[in-house]
């Protein structure tokens, strides 16, 4: 043991600086609900500034310092808050890409300015008692000298005192409720912009004083100083992500467990594990992702901005655009010359992009590992044909497999996680493999240095390997656009834009992400393979498998506009940049520009859709279509979308809540609540704004299922079951806040309703759909379609449509599906009076033919007076009242309840009553 | 690159090769195949005579249009792909197999230089040399090929006798290597091989000297160079891949004073990488002394084959080229030390030593 205590007092130096990176970056994503990756970047930055006034301009570090840190990282602060208010408006991808871009620009500006800074530029030690002749003190075998105390005195102050700050002051209150409501905050009368622009500047002064602290000890290296501050997510998972005292205290547990893991594998000659300690940090980062609860790691914000819209050319007109790029791929080898070689790693990497665009821009999950996929299959074809000398082809099959359940793997905490903890366990995984994995003997560990590639027949010719890699990008492209118009493609798309909808449509979403994870693996590992054919050797440094590269290609992929695959060959084309500006810092510009524009288009959430005069000038190259004939005859429609159903108004195939009760927090806000919805009529619940009924929703429909209580569906206890799985039994719901899959079309919508169900949990289900499933689903979404009149909608993208026509989107979709009992949430709010009362109809019509039930929760009294055979009225989370439409009217408990709401809401009310 | 052009100024002065003045076509690949390979074949259509490729990352990215040019390729690389390699201590020769460990030297390659394998060995010897007995190897974290050599150096340790006490991994990132100087003080080494770039093995000796260690940092070859003989007070040693600068024999004072003289500095010039390089230039230049009025890359590849037991005055261990025969991998090297910023090569002057011992 007492060997040991020297590594946890070196361990605690380190740690100290890993806690102090950790503490701004929970600061910020405390206040903002933006995970800066960037914030080594932010660091990087002050350092660099440092640099300059401290060596190259000669200045009294103390001036050096205070404007690095007290000048420079308020003002970064400002700059990141300008940013991080546009990112939480955007969709989670963007709020990454949004700090990872400054992740590939930092490091390469700093390159521009100091090009020698890439070997490292020495700093002095600047602070008081640097002297470690003098300034020398032995605890635990351990020398300590003056200028590591110093530091590690000013990192606890400044810990200790921002703990102060956020915990006990009135601006600490306001910095935790700037993420939780500011619009209380803003009522307040205190600005949460303010409050967050305040967090943000303490934030990058944090990281500045990271930096500048340690400088002297690592040298302005920008790829090292903006990867130091990834060990502080190690901590900041510590921390739970919200913690600022643990998270420094995890900084510290960092350090510790390095050099003390470093001394044990050491000293017991562990060599399998050498890699451990420096991978330490993002090993606990993984971990803690999997076992911290799922309630810690939920979204801050729920609210996200709509994807842009998305235009989509004629078939015609694709198919053209398709021929000539083919065309004009095939000929560069006519005409590149020389540049051939950056014509066919171009290739390579629109490959890799294709693979990552799968992942982000189709299914909306976030990789930062895709390089390091790509590394595994190289080294896996290398084993196959020149280890066991199997043919090329089967090799390469078998190199794309490997690299599936790794995939898999990368997917088990993306069942978990989505957005930004999704992107932290990724990164933490290529940073592990890269670490702990590549240097194994049967990974890029070879005594002949590197493992060699071969290409298809030997050849050597570059020409050869261009057309190979031609074509298997070609091959590529064409099974991305098929998985993009199959049934996977929809279900991806649809898992992107609403998860929650999909869920309560029948889908297991975990089934969706590993498939997917699985299939970009596979295209990621050929696109490795490929650009280790190219290269002919790989090895553990080739910098197509870094971690690095994988931000860089999430960079290149945001960059790209368009859809799959023309994004792919846009991003591909970057890499022939530097063929025709062959200057020596025509890689740092090149990265300066992929994170400087992806940061740009991340802030504006995505590229927008292409203006109208393009969209009808290249429209015309399309064949005029008509539009497919929707049934509009309600019942026929009711036929195609009927399922058998059991005896009207039976409550063993109905709803029953027994004393349910939900709490969030310390508010209860569903007390005790039973009801009943029967199949074969339409059960109203009704109250006032905040009176919990969508939270009843929510728990029956199994989208929160940490309630107490019990919810029987067909007479089966659902409540421990997931939401997919009560959406297969029959129950569907419609939401409050609509719950579309904007960028899909109208009809790709209501096909989803009844397809999510029928692909399940099915792994082939979900891939790809059966021609008679094809053609159910095909009359099950026109049919519902029909029901509720917007067939002429169905080429519209949801996303452009008005609330009133979302709504009837909604509908339908619920509509298509085979549900017994659909859990309406507000579905009139946004229909005018002629649609509202055809839209009674449609509930009528529905329920008299389907004999399903419906519990409707409506603000619209009339509707729900006179489509509800039976009315609860809930008010405080508890019901007050249980009756008929005409018991309702009548009731001064109900007038009571609601005239507590708004006055508003009490005069429609009357009216309604009346 | 200054040093090669120093070269052929110096050459062209006396009247070239045969008559023949020296020109040069550089191109700085920075550590990007695509670019290298494009460059390649930009160079190759200029109709070279030589292929000079100096400590270049992506030279392995390069060996099949380098094999496939048929022109002389020179240099001081480490890619087996290109210079092939052995290690002695595991008795791994080069094969021609595509399978095996350790590719041979292409056929148009003439390594002058230790290739990879015996870099490891040198080292070891090199240690011993000084009197070390326990060793380590400090590598970085980040590259799989920094630990690569940890066996080979093990297997050498024991070969030799010495205690190899293993590898800790080394992270640039890192703020602070206390912990591992601590590991190496309590595990008395004496002789630390840096298998990482030199910024970070400077770093590690300073918090080394800070922890009480007082061994030596072991370095070999193309790591020989600046970033690390210039940190104050620093104990490396181990061995050259090339001629040591430093020494006086005739021979090596030309290098000094013909690069002084061309405004190269010391620092630029103090690396068996410019030795290396100064070395293959001056074996092409010997080989070529009967060059033709119309010289053509098969005449100059052609010339190189009559290079026998050739030692440029003692600038290179023997070597002798056989046309049809695969150049032999090179296990030579001059053993050097650096204390207080003094070089000496134990051996004395130009003396080099091989590894297994030549008969």
């Amino acid at each position: 043991m007492s060997d040991v205590l020297p590594y946890i007092v070196t361990g605690i130096i380190s740690g100290i600086i890993y806690g102090l990176a950790g503490s701004g970056l929970v600061l910020t994503f405390k206040t903002s609900g933006i995970f800066n990756f960037g914030h080594g970047a932010v660091l990087t930055a002050s350092v660099l500034l440092f640099y300059w006034l401290r060596v190259t301009l000669k200045l009294d570090w103390k001036i050096a310092f205070v404007a690095s840190v007290f000048v420079a990282g308020p003002l970064l602060g400002l700059v990141m808050e300008f940013v991080a208010r546009s990112l939480s408006r955007q969709r989670t991808n963007m709020k990454i890409v949004g700090t990872v871009g400054l992740m590939v620009m930092v490091p390469a500006l700093c390159l521009l300015f100091y090009p020698a800074s890439n070997n490292g530029l020495k700093v002095k030690r600047f602070l008081p008692f640097s002297n470690r002749a003098r300034y020398k003190w032995r605890l635990l075998d351990v020398n300590i000298f003056g200028d590591q105390l110093l530091t590690a005195g000013i990192a606890v102050v400044a810990v200790v005192a921002l703990y102060l700050l956020f915990r006990f002051t009135r601006l600490g209150t306001s910095m935790r409720a700037a993420v939780d409501d500011p619009d209380l905050l803003d009522l307040q009368g205190t600005n949460p912009v303010r409050v967050r622009r305040l967090a943000w500047m303490l934030g990058c002064v944090f990281a500045a004083l990271s930096g500048v602290l340690i400088v002297p000890l690592v040298g302005l290296q920008p790829y090292s100083l903006t990867f130091l501050a990834t060990y502080a997510f190690g901590a900041a998972a510590i921390g739970g992500f919200a913690s600022i005292p643990i998270t420094f205290i995890g900084g510290l547990l960092v350090g510790v467990a390095q050099d003390v893991v470093g001394y044990v594998v050491t000293d017991r000659k562990w060599t399998t594990l050498d890699g451990l300690p420096d991978a330490l940090p993002f090993v606990i980062l993984f971990v803690v992702l999997l076992v911290l609860p799922k309630a810690k790691l939920a979204p801050k914000s729920l609210s996200e901005a709509r994807p842009p819209l998305q235009w989509k050319g004629p078939p015609e007109l694709r198919i053209a655009v398709g021929v000539v790029v083919l065309g004009a791929l095939s000929l560069v080898p006519s005409f590149a010359g020389a540049k051939l070689a950056f014509f066919t790693f171009g290739l390579c990497q629109a490959i890799l992009i294709l693979s990552l665009g799968l992942l982000v821009k189709t299914s909306g999950q976030v990789s930062l590992c895709q390089a390091t996929f790509a590394g595994i299959s190289a080294v896996a074809f290398s084993q196959f044909t020149v280890g066991l000398g199997l043919p090329w082809l089967p090799a390469l099959l078998l190199a794309g497999l490997v690299a599936v359940p790794v995939g898999a793997l990368v997917a088990l905490p993306a069942i978990r996680l989505h957005g930004i903890y999704l992107a932290l366990a990724t990164f933490g995984f290529a940073i592990l493999m890269q670490r702990l994995f590549f240097p194994q003997t049967w990974m890029f560990f070879t005594f002949g240095g590197s493992r060699k590639v071969p290409s298809p027949f030997g050849t050597t010719s570059t020409t050869a390997r261009y057309y190979v890699v031609l074509l298997a990008l070609v091959l590529t492209a064409a099974a991305i656009v098929l998985i993009s118009q199959s049934r996977l493609g929809r279900v991806l798309r649809g898992m992107s834009d609403t998860q929650t909808a999909m869920s309560t449509l029948g889908l297991s979403t975990s089934v969706t992400k590993i498939i997917v994870f699985c299939i970009s693996a596979f295209i990621a590992g050929i696109g490795g393979v490929m650009y280790g054919m190219v290269l002919t050797n790989v090895d553990g440094s080739t910098q197509a498998f870094q971690p690095f590269n994988s931000l860089v290609l999430i960079a290149i992929l945001t960059l790209a506009a368009f859809r799959e695959p023309w994004y792919a060959v846009l991003a591909g084309l970057t890499a022939v940049i530097p063929a025709f500006f062959d200057g020596a810092r025509t890689p740092q510009v090149l990265n300066v520009g992929f994170g400087f524009f992806a940061i740009l288009v991340a802030m504006r959430g995505g590229h927008p859709p292409m203006v109208p005069v393009l969209q009808k000038f290249f429209g015309r190259f399309g064949r005029r279509r008509q539009i497919a004939v929707v049934a509009t005859d309600a019942t026929d429609a009711l036929d195609a979308t009927a399922t058998p159903t059991p005896v009207a108004g039976s409550l063993a195939g109905g709803l029953v809540v027994h004393r349910l009760r939900v709490k969030f927090g310390g508010l209860v806000a569903v007390d005790d609540v039973s009801l009943t919805a029967p199949l074969g009529t339409i059960t109203g619940l009704i109250g006032p704004n905040g009176a919990g009924k969508t939270t009843i929703f929510n728990a029956c429909s199994g989208i929160n299922r940490d309630v107490i209580g019990r919810v029987l569906f067909k007479g089966t206890d659902v409540s421990t079951r997931p939401a997919p799985v009560r959406a297969r039994m029959g129950l569907g719901r419609t939401f409050q806040r609509m719950e579309l899959c904007d960028s899909l079309n109208v009809f790709d919508n209501v096909a989803l309703g009844s397809e999510c169900a029928t692909a399940g949990r099915r792994i082939l289900g979900q891939i790809a759909a059966p021609r008679p499933e094809k053609r159910a689903t095909l009359a099950a979404a026109h049919s519902a379609l029909g029901l509720c009149g917007i067939g002429h909608l169905i080429e519209q993208q949801a996303g452009a449509l008005s609330t009133g026509e979302r709504r009837l989107v909604e509908l339908a979709r619920c509509l298509a599906g085979q549900f017994d009992l659909l859990l309406l949430d507000e579905p009139s709010s946004g229909l005018d009076r002629a649609e509202t009362a055809l839209f009674a109809d449609v509930l009528e019509r529905v329920v008299a033919e389907r004999c399903c039930g419906i519990l409707l929760v409506e603000h619209d009294m009339s509707l729900v007076l006179r489509v509800c055979s039976n009315i609860y009225v809930l008010d405080f989370g508890r019901l007050i009242f249980e009756g008929t439409p005409s018991e309702i009217a009548a009731s001064p408990i109900v007038r009571a309840a609601y005239l507590g709401s708004d006055a508003q809401e009490i005069h429609e009310f009357e009216q309604d009553m009346a | 690159m200054v040093i090669a052009k120093a070269w052929g100024d110096y050459l062209n002065a006396k009247g070239g090769i045969n008559g023949h003045p020296v020109t040069f076509e550089f191109a700085d690949g920075g550590g990007d195949a695509a670019k290298a390979q494009s460059q390649l074949v930009d160079l190759e259509a200029k109709n070279p005579v030589a292929w000079l490729l100096v400590s270049s990352s992506t030279e392995g990215a390069l060996g099949d249009a380098l094999k496939a040019s048929g022109i002389a390729v020179l240099g001081v690389g480490y890619s087996p792909s290109i210079w092939g390699g052995s290690i002695a201590a595991f008795k791994l020769e080069c094969s021609t197999d595509p399978g095996a460990a350790i590719a041979c030297a292409l056929p148009n390659a003439f390594p002058i230089a230790t290739t990879f394998g015996a870099v490891v060995d040198e080292q070891v010897i090199g240690a011993q040399a000084i009197g070390a007995k326990i060793l380590a190897t400090a590598a970085c974290a980040e590259i799989a090929a920094c630990s690569q050599a940890q066996p080979v150096f093990a297997a050498d340790a024991a070969a030799l006798g010495l205690t190899d006490t293993g590898v800790v991994k080394i992270s640039s990132t890192a703020a602070d290597y206390s912990a591992e100087c601590i590991k190496f003080v309590q595990d008395k080494v004496d002789f630390v091989q840096i298998s990482a770039a030199g910024n970070v093995g400077a770093k590690m000796w300073a918090d080394c000297k800070d922890q009480g260690y007082t061994g030596t940092f072991g370095a070999s070859a193309g790591s020989v160079n600046g970033d690390l003989i210039n940190v104050k007070g620093i104990a490396l040693a181990g061995g050259l891949n090339a001629f040591p600068w430093w020494v006086d024999d005739a021979p090596v004072k030309e290098y000094r004073n013909v690069l002084t003289a061309a405004g190269v500095t010391k620092n630029q010039y103090s690396s068996p990488t410019m030795t290396g390089v100064w070395s293959v230039l001056e074996l092409f230049a010997k080989a070529n002394a009967k060059l033709s009025v119309s010289p053509t890359k098969a005449e100059t590849l052609a010339a190189m084959y009559t290079i026998k037991d050739e030692t440029l005055n003692g600038l290179i261990a023997p070597v002798t080229f056989t046309a049809g025969q695969l150049a032999s991998n090179r296990a030579c090297f001059w053993p050097y030390s650096l204390k207080d910023g003094v070089f000496t090569n134990p051996l004395g002057g130009l003396k080099y030593q091989c590894y297994p011992p030549q008969p």
